[in-house]
């Protein structure tokens, strides 16, 4: 059974579970799901409480594999040449562009005339002018799978052909039949386009790196900024080439998980609707204290559900309004809307508050800290141009102008303080989630008993 | 009697502040108070933007994606009004894309109100795509590969294929812009799934609480301009010469940062004589 499945799953067969249905098929599709949805929850509240836990934490780290393995598994065999022929012209690209940039840098600092930039644009035309046959050898790889892909579509459509048409009255396992053979011909013709779609981008770079080639051979007198912008096309065109071939046989199935998380994610919001409407309806039915907020809740929740629905569904009006849509929109502008801007805007007041009682100049760090929101507030609105408007535009006292002061504020010592927390957040990130998937955290999940 | 004066200063009662902050807040939006308009200094970054949308070519639509709600409505609608307003002015097609259920009515509303100002067509020069469920890093992987498939449909339940401005829209690489306005930290995932990839130019409409954070991809190179908050809207408005919300805001953003200032100083002023005296 184990084989079966692997074979299954590594041929793309599963995929079939989740081509899009029609009619009768649908919804016995639909039926079906939901049956098993209840039957598998009913199962899980029969498993004794010790067993739980240990579920729970199996499936998120079967789950946690599936990504996991996406991501580690090489990619397949058939485009390897290809991959490898990408990286080396990537590389020389990329070096080329390097070297272009650098001399713009240098050009701008040092002045155009200078011999590092005349340098630099030899060097660049030397990674262009290597860039360009590896593009080549490239285009020769990707003529092979792009064959053996024509032919799949072929063979795919040969079988599809064979099977004939889809109809009721055909047996279960003819039509069964006919699902795979469509799943194998949508999967043969995708990868056709993709190596089809890696192949034009692999002309477009040649073509934008031979231009490149050629604008630089003009030496000092380049215009070098065309020449990257060439080389940033080259660079797009084999980014598509290599978006193509980065497939291993767990990519495909990307799409589905990601439908089957939707479904989930839906499941969990009817969930938790389901969850506030009863506590509250709870509260109201046993009188408990604050049991008219609780009916506020429910009065609101049918009221905007009612004129939802009879805003899409409704009968229309005459002119082709809907009769209720000035009730949904007064509902939605004027009250959920203007409630939800005026819970955010009591922020501001509270701001005020805090600042005036929290900035106070105890240490020599709080009134730097002070110092440098006073000049960025300052800088950011237009009574902080005016104080120092007087001050020229350009030169060495330009640079005491306050709109100057809080940009170099915010770019350089805020941008430092900001990487270096990005880095400790990203390393924290990488460390709670090896701890979720491996179920180490205790949070609120496993706080009880599940 | 002044030392006492200037020791309660310490502890002003925040009610008193509060009613100032109104004060200051509303009465700058009144057009009797136009007078305080001053222009503002465009910063590079906002002019980033302005640039980036002049420069989508020909051929290639825009995506505007909204996170915002009614929370961060007094930000974001200005941001959102003068970004549409420029790409109907430039003919840039463009998508709206929601991430956010409320967000999805008050920005449909807040562009749909700039396309009948301007006469812009629905399905020729802008294309609503409606509220998608936020899970957006699973959503652009597949939008890059196959726009029009992700899509599907407009938030009215029609084929993309049935607008025009959408016939020629394929993959990421006929996108030319991104903007992304918004008041959480969700730029990542425009970066690493169609920014990087396709070369898409993405630029940056956080909330002023943001901005900072902001300033990380702008340095990298990996959004070509950023609109900081309100203020960002008000530059971008001034750079369009058109005086809109956003204009008259930035009085009100001025009025009360200089009450914030004021405040500040006061407090440190009460705190400096009463610990003088105490030291006495």
């Amino acid at each position: 059974m184990v084989g079966s499945l692997t074979n299954s799953l590594t041929n793309g067969t599963l995929l079939a579970f989740f081509m899009p249905r029609e009619g009768a098929a649908l919804w016995i599709f639909i039926l079906g799901s939901i049956f098993i949805g209840f039957l598998f929850l009913f199962l899980l509240t029969q498993v004794p409480a010790k067993f739980r836990k240990p579920i729970i934490i199996g499936v998120t780290f079967v789950s946690g594999w599936f990504y996991f393995l996406e991501f580690m598994i090489p990619r397949s065999n058939e485009t390897m040449p290809l991959r490898r022929q990408l990286i080396a012209a990537e590389q020389a690209v990329w070096k080329a562009q390097t070297s272009l940039h650098r001399a713009i840098a240098i050009s701008k600092e040092r002045g155009s005339n200078n011999p590092a930039v005349a340098e630099r644009i030899e060097r660049a035309q030397g990674y262009a002018g290597s860039a360009v046959p590896q593009i080549g050898r490239a285009i020769e790889a990707v003529k092979e799978p792009l064959s053996r892909a024509n032919t799949k579509v072929r063979d795919a459509e040969l079988a599809r052909g064979r099977l004939g048409a889809v109809s009721n009255d055909l047996p279960r396992d003819k039509l069964w039949s006919i699902e795979v053979a469509d799943g194998r011909l949508v999967r043969a013709g995708d990868k056709y386009a993709r190596l089809e779609r890696a192949e034009a981008g692999l002309q477009s770079a040649l073509e934008a790196a031979r231009d490149a080639e050629s604008i630089l051979a003009a030496g000092a007198e380049a215009d070098v900024a065309l020449a990257a912008a060439k080389l940033g096309k080259a660079d797009s065109g084999l980014r598509l080439a290599q978006s193509a071939t980065e497939e291993n046989f767990l990519t495909r199935y990307k799409e589905p998980v990601f439908q089957v998380s939707l479904v989930i994610g839906a499941f969990a919001l009817g969930l938790g609707v389901f969850g506030l409407a009863s506590m509250h309806a709870k509260t109201v039915l046993r009188r408990r204290p604050g049991w008219l907020n609780s009916l506020a809740f429910w009065i609101a929740m049918v009221v905007m559900l009612l004129a939802g629905l009879i805003k899409k569904y409704g009968v229309p009006a005459a002119s082709g309004v809907r009769l209720s849509t000035g009730v949904y929109d007064t509902l939605f502008y004027g009250a959920l809307a203007a409630l939800g801007a005026t819970m955010f805007s009591l922020v501001a007041f509270y701001i005020v508050s805090a600042a005036y009682r929290a900035f106070r100049m105890r240490t020599t760090e709080s009134a730097l800290m002070m110092l440098a929101a006073f000049l960025v507030m300052l800088s950011l609105v237009p009574v902080g141009v005016w104080l120092t408007g007087g001050l020229p535009a350009a030169g060495f006292w330009s640079a005491f102008r306050l709109e100057n002061i809080g940009d170099w504020i915010m770019k350089f010592p805020n941008t430092a303080a900001q990487r270096g927390m990005a880095f400790g957040i990203g390393v924290g990130m990488l460390a709670m989630a090896i701890r979720i998937w491996l179920s180490l955290e205790r949070g609120s999940y496993f706080d009880k008993q599940v | 009697m002044v030392m006492k004066f200037l020791e309660n200063l310490r502890n002003i009662d925040r009610r008193i502040m509060y009613l100032l902050l109104i004060l200051v807040i509303s009465l700058p939006l009144l057009p009797q108070f136009d007078f305080l308009h001053q222009d503002l200094e465009v910063q590079s970054e906002v002019r980033g933007v302005f640039e980036a949308v002049e420069n989508v070519p020909e051929g290639k639509i825009a995506v505007m994606s909204i996170v915002w709600g009614a929370g961060t409505i007094g930000e974001n609608r200005p941001q959102t009004e003068a970004i549409a307003r420029h790409l109907f002015r430039s003919k840039v097609p463009f998508v709206l894309l929601s991430w956010d259920q409320q967000g999805t009515s008050l920005a449909y509303k807040t562009v749909n109100t700039v396309a009948e100002e301007m006469g812009a067509e629905y399905g020729v020069d802008w294309f609503n795509a409606g509220y998608r469920v936020p899970y957006i890093d699973q959503f652009l992987q597949s939008f890059g590969r196959d726009v029009p498939g992700t899509i599907g449909k407009d938030f009215e339940g029609r084929p993309v294929s049935s607008f025009p401005m959408m016939q020629d829209i394929k993959t990421g690489n006929d996108i030319g812009l991104v903007t992304e306005i918004t008041p959480s930290a969700t730029l990542e995932s425009w970066i690493a799934f169609l920014g990087q990839p396709y070369q898409v130019p993405i630029s940056y409409a956080p909330t002023a609480v943001l901005v900072p954070e902001g300033y990380n991809f702008l340095d990298a190179g990996q959004i070509v301009g950023m609109l900081p908050g309100l203020v960002g809207a008000a530059q971008y408005e001034q750079l369009m010469e058109v005086r809109g919300f956003a204009s008259r805001a930035a009085n009100a953003l001025s009025t009360s940062h200089v009450l914030i200032i004021v405040l500040i100083i006061l407090g440190n002023l009460g705190y400096y004589v009463s610990r003088r005296r105490q030291e006495q």
